[in-house]
């Protein structure tokens, strides 16, 4: 057989060997045995020498030209090989990905401690500071300095807990009022949000401690018309864009005009529900204008200032918002109600 | 005070444009809030009124009778068992489809083979009665057959229940809600009610001497004598509207003052004019430690601040609160002498707050009546018992007012209104607005108006009352949104972004938030063991505690946050991490202190990092451990402490820069086993503003190194006694530069070494800023913290 003929054959042999060829240790086999040292193509290179000259670069460059091929299909195999491999691999190590992640543990806020930092938020945006007081009051910033004087029935609204030397735990936040424009001149613009208490017995509906947030306005030329745009604004960010929102005259000692502020039932959105004792409205706020008693008694002329106060419960907020039946769960600190948050 | 006015009763004094329900929305918009409407035939609807035409025995029961009865278009036929029928008996009917106020439907049934298609009812069937009543209810005059029983009982209407606050003491009367409603309704006549009195010939000035001494304490003093008085029940219609009020009768003198209360909220009293001794009345006040028992039966023992109607033997009543008992009109009562007055609203409620005794009368002298109506509601009391009662009215009314009501009046500017409500209105509109609430009102020009309150409007005294008055009237629904702009920035204070940062640190470290009550028990202190001078037993002390379990205010954030663990292990919570951001309180000497603490607790943690069982311990330390790093608090150590509810040997006061900022520790095994929390738990507390002192947020970019950093491990075996911390100290000392970091990776404590002795592991960095560090630099350190630990702490090498 001369050369050409088994280079030919060569060529034949490696394309049948490849097709059986399924790992890459075959295909080195394969290599060996074809493009190797002692392999055949080598083998056929070494006879060369027993060729006519006109015979040798022809054989030479077809030899050259078959390793070279083989060398190609080889490479190309390998890489299909080893591509087949990684799927392979990475079939194997298919993980169910419905399988529970590793949960960093993370804390949960209190509910109203979400609507709490949701109002100061708002309020910032507005242009307010936070303004705080403490709970353990005097009589005069609870109640004389608000315009209520002792023996007046306004005192009967809420039932106070009493503490030695004529101390009183705050029945409202409205104090911070008091505090506020003691220390600061007009222009003011506060809120102050923070714990209250009033001797009301434990039920669904009531506990002796609860939130309230206060905020206050004074300016010149502060009107009627500029709370309810800030209300507005309240209740919007709070209860959503659609709801509704009225305002009623009511009475607090240390206001005048008063206020009580309704918005459209949160459930039956004014048709009449349970929760909103079949009116359609809920209370959410009290406001006014400042009583020009308070700021007299503040110090402040209300022929040249005027303000705009309100204060709302957070701790209702948090029920209305979270669907909360009782109030006392705020309190309980069940850990099923605290992941819910 | 919850007012009960009956809608039909109001009715009767002005012509109304709503509904029940269109009342009780106009009047809450106009800031009478109605808390609720009741229909007083709830339930009631379906009762009609029978005649029983024909009774037959039950052939097979003794107990039970067959009755027809006449429903007026159809007769039906009802098996009783009431002992009580009789032919021809008008009776309330439940029929086939009825649901009487029980609850209980109304079906055919077979009573013993009978059929029968309703139920004659009782009293308590119909809810008018809680007890059980012996026989079905029998109607009398006026029934007729196939009558709604509503409409027979007047129960067709219904009742607004208000609960008025301070400002409306003029709402406290029929008459006067019915001038607010005229004001609100824009129209309507007040039916003011009759009071035509056929006087008899003497002078009551002949039967009586009144003499007011303290003319503060009672402004204006009326009395009027009725003689010939015949006791016995008040008419029937008046009955019933008192009842509809929530008012119940007792004899048609009462009545009749009761019912005038309801008018002109004007309360009076009827003493029995025979047992005024000396025919003299004198209102004064009382002498110390004077006695009187009251209408109620109790004995009172008096002050001087206290006021009294007395004759010339002693008090015989309480002004203003409630009557004496000694002077009470009773069935025998004969001769009336009836009291209507003012008296000084402070006063009256001292008195009734001192006594305990709030009354309707107090009520409404406290919020103060009408001084200019007393006379006229003193004559229509007259009137109805000249009518009611058989009296004969004596000629005359002794009326003691020395300073005679001036109005007051109120300068307000149209400017102002417009500048306070947001709004543009001509000063005629606002005095149309205020004459419409019956105020009188001169336009002095320049927008000025000159505005007289009436006597009635107590709660208007200064131009911001007058204001809301135009507002309500305007409607405040109608005044425009605005806004005004902010002059500052808003924000937070320092304190407060800490307050917001330390509770996301917090959350973010795998603790829930809670709120827990300020108000405690001491109860929780004694179970803490708290030491007897321990400053934790400073409370502030609730003068009026609703009970024990808020008497005091808490003085640690921990006996709250045990509790709450306590409370969910209770409920099957195995592991729970919480924290608390809270003011504790002190009472000092005088001055009360608030503190802001920061706590937190942890059960059942599921990671024991150092097996030491000890994983809570270990997981609140971490917490704090990131927290102060965070707040860039570099000089915190742990010392081990003594706290009396924490394990001696778990226990650590927390320093910062040298001062104690709070205490962290496990709580003692038998506080556990009591509280029954099945797993360890562990607690801290954090004086929020002392450490607040040593917060450091400023950061200053150290530069990264770039040489390659040589790690190596170091595991020394020490007595057990030898403290973590002051191993870490030596190394750090000893590593002195090139130590870039070391840490504990490894603790063991067990049977694999001497008893008495712990294996600790760390891991070393060392690094250089300006090369590459040699094996030797290295290891030329590493010897000298070896031979450091052996000597000083008495360290064994373990093989590394």
């Amino acid at each position: 057989m001369d050369l050409k003929e088994r280079l030919k054959k060569i060529e034949l042999e490696a394309a049948r060997a490849l097709t059986d060829i399924t790992d890459l240790e075959q295909l080195e086999a394969l290599r060996v045995e074809f493009l190797g040292k002692k392999g055949r193509i080598t083998e056929v290179l070494r006879q060369m020498g027993k060729l006519s000259a006109e015979e040798r670069p022809q054989i030479g460059q077809a030899a050259n030209f078959l390793k070279e091929r083989l060398h190609n299909i080889i490479e190309n195999k390998k890489t299909e090989i080893e591509q087949e491999v990684r799927v392979r691999k990475m079939e194997e190590e298919r993980i169910d990905v419905t399988l529970p992640g590793n949960k960093p543990r993370l804390g949960h806020r209190h509910p109203l401690t979400r609507i709490s930092d949701q109002v100061k938020e708002l309020f910032i945006g507005l242009g307010f500071t936070i303004a705080e007081g403490p709970e353990i009051e005097n009589e005069y910033n609870n109640f004389e300095a608000l315009n209520v004087p002792e023996h007046h029935p306004a005192r009967d609204l809420q039932d106070t807990f009493y503490l030695d030397y004529n101390y009183l735990l705050r029945s409202q936040t409205s104090t911070v009022q008091i505090r506020t424009m003691a220390q600061k001149k007009p222009p003011i613009r506060i809120i102050a949000p923070g714990r209250v208490y009033r001797s009301d017995e434990l039920d669904a509906s009531h506990t002796p401690m609860f939130h309230q947030v206060e905020g206050l306005v004074i300016d010149r030329g502060i009107s009627f018309s500029d709370l309810k745009g800030t209300i507005e604004l309240v209740v919007r960010a709070i209860y959503g864009q659609e709801r509704l929102f009225r305002f009623r005259p009511s009475y607090f000692p240390f206001t005048e005009p008063s206020a009580e502020v309704d918005i459209s039932c949160i459930v039956c959105a004014g048709k009449g529900c349970r929760l909103c004792s079949e009116s359609g409205w809920l209370e959410i706020l009290g406001a006014g204008m400042v009583h020009p008693n308070v700021l007299e008694m503040a110090g402040i002329d209300f022929k040249q200032y005027s303000g705009f106060a309100f204060g709302m419960g957070l701790d209702r907020i948090a029920m209305l918002k979270y669907g909360i039946n009782d109030i006392r769960l705020l309190f309980e600190n069940d850990q099923r109600f605290l992941r819910q948050f | 005070m919850m007012m009960k006015v009956p809608y039909s009763w109001l009715k009767t004094y002005i012509q109304l444009n709503y509904r029940a329900e269109e009342l009780a929305e106009a009047l809450t918009m106009a800031g009478m809030e109605v808390d609720e409407i009741e229909y007083r035939g709830q339930g009631l609807e379906g009762i009609v009124v029978g005649q029983i035409s024909e009774i037959a025995k039950h052939p097979n029961a003794d107990q039970l009778q067959i009755c027809q009865v006449d429903l007026g278009p159809e007769s039906i036929q009802i098996v009783s068992g009431a002992p009580n029928i009789e032919q021809g008996a008008l009776v309330p009917v439940a029929t086939v489809g009825v649901t009487l106020p029980n609850g209980m439907e109304i079906k055919p049934v077979k009573l013993r083979g009978e059929l029968s298609y309703g139920m004659l009812c009782s009293v308590d069937e119909l809810g008018f009665s809680q007890e059980r009543a012996a026989g079905i209810m029998i109607l009398e005059d006026g029934a007729a057959v196939g009558m709604k029983l509503i409409e027979y009982l007047e129960l067709d209407d219904y009742i607004l229940n208000m609960d008025l606050t301070p400002n409306y003491a003029r709402c406290l009367g029929l008459l006067g809600l019915a001038r607010e409603l005229k004001a609100i309704q824009g129209k309507g006549k007040i039916n003011w009610p009759v009071l035509e009195l056929k006087e008899t010939e003497q002078d009551i000035s002949d039967l009586i001497q009144v003499e007011v001494e303290d003319v503060e304490l009672c402004p204006r003093y009326t009395g009027r004598i009725i003689q010939g008085v015949k006791i016995g029940p008040a008419p029937d219609w008046m009955q019933k509207r008192l009842v509809a009020a929530g008012i119940r009768p007792i004899n048609n003198v009462v009545d009749i003052t009761n019912y005038v209360l309801m008018e002109y909220n004007q309360p009076l009293h009827a003493f029995d004019y025979h047992k005024i001794a000396g025919q003299k009345i004198i209102v004064r006040r009382a002498e110390q430690g004077e006695k009187l028992v009251t209408l109620d039966q109790q004995e009172r023992e008096l002050d001087q601040e206290i006021l009294v109607i007395a004759d010339q033997n002693g008090a015989v009543g309480l002004a203003g609160v409630m009557g004496g008992a000694n002077s009470e009109v009773d069935e025998d009562t004969v001769d009336l002498f009836l009291e209507a007055a003012y008296f000084n609203p402070v006063n009256i409620r001292k008195t009734a707050r001192k006594l305990g005794l709030p009354s309707e009368a107090s009520h409404r002298f406290e919020r103060g009546v009408d001084i200019e109506m007393v006379i006229e509601a003193s004559n229509r009391a007259a009137y109805l018992i000249q009518q009611y009662a058989g009296g004969r009215v004596v000629k005359g009314l002794i009326d003691l007012y020395p300073q005679p009501f001036r109005p007051r009046q109120i300068n307000l500017e149209s400017e102002l209104v417009n500048r306070l409500l947001g709004l543009q209105l001509t000063a005629e509109q606002i005095a149309g607005m205020l004459k419409r609430l019956e105020f009188s009102v001169e336009n002095e020009g320049n927008g000025v108006l000159v505005v007289t309150v009436p006597s009635y409007r107590n709660d208007v005294s200064r131009e911001a009352d007058l204001i809301e008055e135009v507002a309500r009237l305007y409607g405040y629904n109608n005044i425009p949104l605005t806004r005004t702009e902010s002059k500052q920035q808003g924000g937070k204070t320092f304190k407060q972004n800490m307050e917001d940062l330390s509770r996301e640190l917090m959350l973010s470290s795998g603790l829930d938030e809670i709120i827990n009550f300020s108000l405690t028990a001491t109860e929780h202190y004694n179970r803490l063991r708290i030491p007897a001078d321990s400053q934790l037993r400073d409370w502030v002390r609730i003068k009026n505690p609703l009970n024990e379990s808020f008497a005091v205010l808490r003085t640690s954030l921990i006996p709250g946050i045990i509790e709450v663990l306590a409370n969910n292990a209770k409920r099957q919570v195995g592991e729970m991490g919480v924290f608390e951001l809270g003011n504790v309180y002190f009472a000092g000497s005088g001055e009360p202190e608030e503190r802001l603490m920061l706590g937190g607790g942890s059960m059942g943690y599921h990671h024991d990092q150092w097996n030491t069982g000890a994983a809570d311990f270990f997981f609140l330390k971490g917490i704090l451990e990131s927290y102060f790093l965070q707040l860039g608090l570099s000089t915190i150590c742990y010392e081990p402490a003594r706290v009396s509810y924490l394990h001696p040997g778990r226990a650590a006061r927390i320093n910062s820069a040298g001062r104690e900022v709070g205490i962290i520790g496990e709580l003692l095994p038998e506080l556990i086993a009591e509280l029954d929390l099945k797993k360890r738990a562990t607690v801290f507390q954090l004086d929020f503003a002392r450490l607040l002192e040593d917060v450091k947020l400023e950061r200053h970019y150290q530069p990264l190194l770039r040489y390659p950093a040589v790690e190596r491990d170091l595991a020394v075996m020490v007595k057990k006694e030898v403290n973590c911390a002051e191993l870490l100290e030596r190394i750090r000392k000893e590593g002195g530069e090139l130590l870039k970091a070391v840490r504990l990776f490894d603790l063991y404590q067990g049977d694999q070494i001497l008893p008495g002795a712990k294996s600790l592991a760390f891991k070393l960095v060392f690094q250089a800023a300006d090369r590459t560090l040699r094996d030797q630099e290295v290891n030329q350190v590493f010897n000298r913290i070896v031979t450091d630990l052996e000597k000083r702490a008495g360290a064994k090498i373990r093989g590394n």
